[in-house]
């Protein structure tokens, strides 16, 4: 499979900031992925850089009120107004020195007045969690492209040969998950199940959680609940959409026992800023 | 060096009085002991069995430190030990016996009526390695099973086993836990023996019977009289 790059999400979080979100596919190679993003007003540019990074999954875009991108006498690049529609690019350079690009609009394929509604759900979504039943969560995005961990990946068969390593944390890329991402999320009760099977007592505790529409998330993901530090590992996802275009998710997922190495990756909320 | 309780009997030193040797109890405690025994300090593997609890991992280890690992019987209902990994399960399956020779016959004592008897058994024991990721699992139950493989001598003759089949490793494959875990599993047969004889109750039954026919010989001819 070779690689690729896809823009999974690029939605506007309110009225100055653009949320962007990728996936890098049949990235095999191990080493540092570098990443640039550009804007533009239109799917063939022009191109301006608006941030640059390695080994990151997402971007937030954060609009000023006079873009330097912007030619004189166009129109304000606030996404309030519906007249404008920003382009974005992401370029991912490869370990091998190979770039591979994707390219999308705002939330492609909405009218104005659906992104109105759209973004009119988020917002609501997001007080309610935020100033209501939420409490405020780390999404941590398992590594799935990087720095292949030395320690335990096999290259040949690519199987991890120690569960529980504290270098990457069981993923096998390192350091295990992308920075973690601050958002509010609210999880129904616990409802832990005991069972005896033949390894002895196990414990499961299966929850459904509601978070807003971004990050994307997938299966293998953990989501740090910070007041308790209760750690959960995503199963199921499922969204929300109008039209094709995610407004919230749900997560069906189960938390991690305590004596796992999940507990030992550090979260750092007070330096990690909200994406809220 | 592993013993087995009394000398060559499939039973572990200071087990329950109430549990047999050969006994389904006295099988799976010989056999959780003997893949403990391979786990222990000193052996240079990268798993470690010491007897206590596995804690929480310590991030500050370096990953090519030894780790520890459960080794309990399986469904153990005592075992405080959740969700565990690397863990290793022992069980066993249902127990075949099998006639060697006709009646089960091995002998009888003329003097005092008392018949021995004799007969094998086959039990299927089932060994689980579960782990968090599938090369783990594969790894470490790869360990066992060649060590169980290479040990088949030395245990048939400290357990007075009958004979060990050579065991299977079975494919790797995911379970459903509280996270995504993985499980190997080895299977092996045992064949274990049975003694075992009977008193000459019979007579006794004969006697018995005897005394209950005159009664009603008695009574029969006094009701004509």
């Amino acid at each position: 499979m070779a690689l690729s790059v896809e823009l999974v999400k690029v939605i506007s979080l309110g009225a100055d900031r653009v949320y962007l979100q990728w996936d890098i596919l049949g990235a095999k190679a191990t080493g540092i992925y570098q990443i640039t993003i550009f804007r533009g007003q239109s799917s063939q540019g022009p191109w301006n850089a608006v941030g640059a990074a390695s080994n990151i999954y997402n971007f937030v875009d954060k609009f000023v009120a006079a873009a330097p991108d912007m030619t004189p006498g166009s129109k304000d690049p606030s996404l309030l107004s519906m007249a404008t529609q920003p382009y974005y690019r992401v370029d991912v350079a490869a370990p091998d020195g190979r770039i591979y690009t994707a390219i999308s609009a705002i939330e492609p394929g909405l009218t104005g007045r659906q992104r109105q509604a759209r973004r009119k759900m988020l917002r609501d979504e997001a007080v309610l969690l935020a100033k209501g039943n939420g409490t405020p969560v780390a999404v941590c995005k398992r590594a799935r492209w990087g720095v292949r961990c030395t320690s335990c990946y096999d290259p040949y068969t690519g199987d991890l040969m120690h569960g529980e390593c504290s270098a990457c944390f069981g993923t096998g890329f390192v350091p295990g998950y992308m920075t973690p991402v601050i958002t509010y999320a609210r999880r129904t009760p616990n409802a832990t199940q005991s069972v005896i099977s033949e390894g002895g007592k196990t414990d499961t505790n299966g929850v459904q959680i509601t978070l807003l529409d971004v990050p994307k998330l997938q299966d293998d993901d953990m989501i740090v609940f910070l007041r308790d530090n209760a750690r959960f590992v995503v199963r199921m996802t499922s969204q929300t959409e109008l039209q094709t275009v995610g407004v919230h998710q749900e997560v069906s997922a189960s938390e991690i026992a305590k004596s796992s190495i999940e507990y030992q990756f550090p979260v750092e909320p007070l330096t990690t800023p909200k994406l809220f | 060096m592993l013993t087995a309780g009394p000398e060559f009997s499939t039973r572990m030193p200071n087990q329950h009085p109430d549990i047999m040797p050969g006994s389904p109890s006295a099988l799976l405690a010989v056999f959780t002991e003997i893949i403990r025994e391979r786990f222990r300090v000193g052996n240079n593997l990268p798993w470690l069995w010491d007897g206590a609890a596995v804690s929480k991992p310590d991030a500050k280890s370096l990953p090519g430190s030894p780790r520890k690992v459960l080794i309990e019987p399986a469904f153990s209902e005592t075992s405080e030990a959740r969700n565990v990994r690397p863990a290793i399960y022992i069980d066993r399956g249902p127990i075949l016996p099998n006639k060697v020779a006709i009646a089960d016959s091995a002998g009888q004592q003329l003097t005092t009526g008392m018949r021995a008897f004799y007969s094998v058994a086959q039990v299927p024991i089932s060994v689980q390695v579960e782990a968090s990721r599938k090369g783990e699992s594969s790894v470490l139950a790869d360990t066992v099973w060649f060590y169980l493989l290479a040990g088949i001598p030395d245990i048939r003759k400290a357990f007075d086993f009958q004979d060990i089949s050579l065991p299977q490793l079975g494919q790797t494959t995911a379970v459903d836990r509280d996270k995504t875990a993985w499980v190997t599993p080895i299977s092996f047969t045992v064949t274990t023996n049975l003694r075992w004889t009977t008193l000459p109750d019979g007579s006794l039954l004969t006697v018995a019977s005897v005394q209950a026919n005159a009664q009603e010989v008695i009574s029969h001819y006094a009701g004509q009289q």
